[in-house]
């Protein structure tokens, strides 16, 4: 094999960054800090959750 | 195409900040952020290869729509806004960080992988980096395309769309930017 052929492709090294994805724990970790610093409150699972299911809902929340 | 519909059809349904303690277009931001961060994280993380830098992006992308820096994108809208934003916002913090040289650009050894596999060896992030940041000096219309081509599995087609340009613009400037980037890294790969 010769040198050349143990660099790897410029797909390869796509590929190894496409397929990088962070676990569920970092994801969570990182938007908990995001919202504390944004000022949102953390989701609370309440007897009536905001349900978005269409255009309507989502501008009923805007002024 | 990115990320998956039902997936986020789901997520429409979990709990929501409670709206009678923010102001209401507040309270939109809000219920964006509950239902793209996810979107967002995985965009800065896959472009800046690090946790902390992928956290920063997605509080620039929200802060910006709290403070008004830009207008709260309407719901059928927000998926695809708030990718974009989220890749160029990556794309800009590797801009500065090439800048500015003041530090590393991964933070993998800072958060190191507790089981790390051939793909996350030393030389892999190496040569991570190096595209990352050849991609970042490119013209940031070419970076957006390559990295939603190449990285989010956008189409052609669809990119052409979320542009709105032309297929054979987005054809042509996908080709010009691999070639790009063989060039850059002319010596580290194949």
């Amino acid at each position: 094999m010769s040198r050349h052929d143990d660099k790897p492709s410029l797909d390869a090294v796509l590929g190894s960054i496409r397929e990088d994805a962070p676990t569920r724990t970092e994801i969570d970790a990182a938007a908990d800090r995001v919202r504390a610093a944004l000022g949102f409150d953390a989701p609370v699972a309440s007897a009536s959750p905001i349900h978005i299911e269409s255009c309507a809902d989502f501008q009923a929340l805007m002024p | 195409m990115g990320d998956d519909p039902k997936k986020e059809k789901a997520v429409h349904a979990l709990p929501m900040p409670d709206p009678r303690t923010v102001p209401k277009t507040d309270a939109a931001v809000a219920a964006l952020f509950e239902l793209h961060h996810e979107r967002v994280y995985r965009v800065a993380r896959r472009l800046t290869g690090s946790r902390e830098d992928a956290e920063d992006v997605l509080q620039t992308v929200f802060l910006r729509l709290v403070r008004r820096e830009e207008p709260v994108p309407a719901a059928e809208e927000a998926a695809s806004y708030l990718h974009r934003a989220a890749t160029n916002a990556g794309l800009d913090l590797l801009r500065r960080r090439k800048a500015s040289r003041s530090e590393p650009t991964d933070d993998l050894d800072r958060h190191p992988d507790p089981a790390p596999g051939p793909e996350s060896s030393r030389v892999d992030r190496e040569l991570r980096e190096k595209v990352m940041n050849a991609l970042a000096q490119l013209n940031p219309r070419a970076a957006e395309i390559f990295a939603l081509r190449y990285f989010d599995g956008y189409g052609n087609r669809e990119i052409a769309r979320l542009l709105n340009t032309s297929w054979s613009t987005v054809a042509v400037t996908l080709h010009r930017t691999r070639a790009k980037l063989q060039s850059a890294l002319k010596g580290d790969i194949q």
